[in-house]
């Protein structure tokens, strides 16, 4: 039907009421007139003020939605798939489309927020207020309850509707039902935050690496160990490097892919060496390209450390088997000659026998000594004493073997030499291991064309806040690949002297006198240790 | 005449012990504390067998038996090795099938130690 012939019948019937109500005043007056009866002039007074209001309301109602009535719009406005409602100034919801009836029932008349929310007041920030004030388009979300008594997440749009004079006539809502989408924002809200808390704390050091190396995010454990690093690169603050390191995992899986795993040595942020485990893992964007690398460390220092001292403990022990195997080999021998001898009543022969058996019987207890050094805490006995006393002692239950052997033994002492703290057997320990290595060093050594060999052992005080003791050997030298692992490894060579724990004894002592041990070898060409005590002159 | 028997080992203990055995068995013996004074004497002496230690300062017994097997004089001593290690290197691999040498690991037992000695003495006479 044509909109606009109903809204003319609907104007000449509105007017007609209108009317109507006008006559009947008149005519209840005309009647008190004439009959002077009270009652029918008040019961047709009132039936037309009634009907004068109604048509008064109806006709503006009438208005207000005949100035937002356009030829053809109706079926579109009741057909858009979302809710369509239109309010007057007064809040009055004078329009609705189908699906707004749908899940809201019938509403026209009624107050918007009694109809959406069952409010009796505006709602705050009310999008239908401002867009009246401002003639502007407004946005909210909005909470509201279906006919069903449902909640319902609404996304809402105003928009203005003028009348033939400009004016505003009313505002139309369109809403949107988003609670669906608004569940899965939060699903997807709650699971990020579930992520971006896992990222946190999960007890691993996390970083994400762009291609450039530099570092976009990093973890709670991450920047307690190596400070925020978002915004560096990851080779400046794992290395202190300029440039990105030489056998780098995130580059190797930025190139192909794949996971990569490396251990590595990194400086924290504390200036402390760590060893990590390192892996690194792409992120891929939407299309398939990565954009950046995943890196997850865990610090195996402390497990490094027991590995180091478990192979060296294992090491240990097979040398140690080894070493017994032998003295055994040379007490059995020993007890052997020392039979023969007696058998054959031969005197040299008895005490060769009987040299044997001594010789093996020392070895035996200076195992065990270092054994019992190396592996259990030991008390310090620290008192102030003269540092050359012990050299001296040292270089005298020496000097006689070196001299048998072949070998030069010298001792120099600078003085001055003040008294200071130490503990004397631990110092003495170290020293006779140190001079026990140089022997061995020069015994086996096989550098030919070599005629003389020496071991020179030095004391002297350096700086004033230094004592330094120092064994230097002409003898075989250590081997480099040896060098480098020679105080954390168990290091020995075919010693007839040694235990093959000296070294380990002396880095104790030193340890436990707060000094430092180092060494510098040539092979070949001989060795010098030399272990730097701090100069302690009172208890 | 008793069969001569060359000992080289750096260690003294050992020198000693196996002389006293050989000795006591019947054997004259030599020693030598390093390869290249084992070379020396091997080529004076002419030993009827040679009981040598690897691991030795100057002149290692596997150079020594380099040496020795370069020589055609003495070059085919049969050799008694007398080593804390056990693990055979290669290049003793052919010899020990060639029955020329035998791989003796410390600690020695006295009794085999001299049954394998008469036994290498009698397969090269």
């Amino acid at each position: 039907m044509n909109t606009v012939f109903l809204q003319k019948a609907y104007n000449w019937a509105i007017l007609s009421v209108i009317r109507i109500a006008i006559i009947s005043i008149l005519f209840a007056l005309l009647l008190t007139f004439i009959s002077l009866e009270y009652s029918p002039f008040i019961l047709g007074f009132v039936a037309a003020a009634l009907l004068f209001l109604l048509g008064i309301l109806a006709h503006r109602i009438r208005h207000s939605a005949a100035a937002l009535d356009y030829p053809g719009i109706d079926r579109f406005f009741q057909r858009v798939p979302c809710y369509l409602s239109i309010q007057d100034k007064h809040m009055r919801i004078i329009r609705t489309n189908q699906l707004f009836r749908r899940d809201f029932g019938d509403k026209i008349g009624e107050l918007c927020h009694k109809a959406y929310k069952g409010s009796d007041i505006i709602c705050e920030n009310c999008p239908v207020v401002k867009t009246f004030e401002d003639g502007q388009t407004h946005t909210t979300e909005e909470t509201v309850i279906t006919k069903d008594g449902e909640q319902a997440q609404m996304i809402v749009y105003t928009t203005p509707i003028y009348n033939e004079d400009k004016e505003i006539a009313g505002v139309m809502e369109m809403s949107t039902n988003i609670t669906e989408i608004k569940k899965l924002q939060e699903r997807i809200d709650a699971s990020r935050r579930e992520y971006m808390d896992l990222f946190e704390r999960v007890p691993c050091y996390l970083s994400v690496q762009d291609r450039d190396f530099r570092i976009l995010r990093v973890n709670k454990l991450f920047r307690q160990q190596f400070g925020n690093s978002t915004g560096k690169y990851c080779y400046e603050v794992y290395q202190g490097r300029n440039s990105i390191c030489p056998d780098c995992h995130v580059a190797e899986t930025l190139k192909d892919g794949k996971i990569h795993s490396k251990e590595k040595t990194v400086i924290k942020y504390d200036g402390t060496e760590a060893r990590l485990i390192v892996y690194s893992s792409p992120i891929y964007d939407e299309q398939g390209n990565i954009t950046s690398v995943m890196e997850m460390s865990t610090d195996i220092t402390e497990v490094k450390k027991l590995q180091q001292e478990l192979t060296l403990m294992g090491s240990t022990i097979a040398v140690m088997a080894h070493r017994i195997k032998n003295i055994l080999m040379g007490l059995e021998g020993g007890i052997f000659v020392l039979n023969t001898g007696m058998e054959e009543g031969d005197e040299a022969t008895i005490k060769q026998g009987w040299g044997m058996v001594q010789r093996n019987v020392g070895k035996v207890s200076k195992i065990v000594k270092d054994l019992l050094y190396c592996s259990r805490e030991r008390e310090m006995n620290f008192q102030i004493i003269d540092p050359i006393d012990i050299v001296r002692n040292v270089f005298e239950l020496f000097k006689e073997k070196a001299n048998q052997e072949g070998i030069g033994l010298f001792l120099e002492i600078r003085e001055p030499l003040p008294k200071a703290v130490f503990d004397p057997d631990a110092l003495h320990s170290m020293l006779t291991n140190l001079v026990t290595n140089a022997l061995d060093a020069c015994l086996n050594d096989s550098t030919e064309g070599k005629e003389h060999h020496e071991i020179s052992l030095r004391c002297y005080s350096e700086s004033g806040s230094q004592i330094i003791f120092e064994v230097e050997d002409n003898g075989s030298g250590i081997p480099g690949a040896v060098g480098e692992h020679i105080f954390e490894d168990f290091f020995s060579t075919k010693g007839r002297e040694g235990t093959g724990l000296g070294l380990l004894v002396a880095q104790k002592v030193v340890k436990e006198h707060g000094g430092t041990i180092t060494f510098r070898s040539d092979e070949g060409l001989g060795t010098t240790f030399r272990a730097s005590f701090p100069l302690k002159k009172s208890l | 005449m008793p069969k001569k028997i060359l000992i080289i080992d750096d260690e003294e203990d050992m020198r000693i012990y196996l002389q006293t055995l050989l000795r006591k068995a019947g054997y004259q013996t030599e020693i030598a504390v390093n390869g290249e004074e084992a070379l020396e004497k091997t080529k004076t002496i002419e030993p009827d067998l040679i009981t040598l230690d690897i691991l030795m300062p100057k002149k290692s017994g596997l150079n020594f038996f380099k040496s020795l097997r370069q020589d055609e004089q003495i070059g085919n001593i049969p050799i008694v090795i007398v080593s804390g290690i056990s693990r055979h290197n290669e290049f003793f691999e052919n010899e020990t099938q060639k029955g020329r040498i035998v791989f003796i690991e410390k600690p020695i037992k006295p009794d085999s130690f001299l049954a394998i000695i008469e036994e290498m003495l009698k397969s090269h006479s």
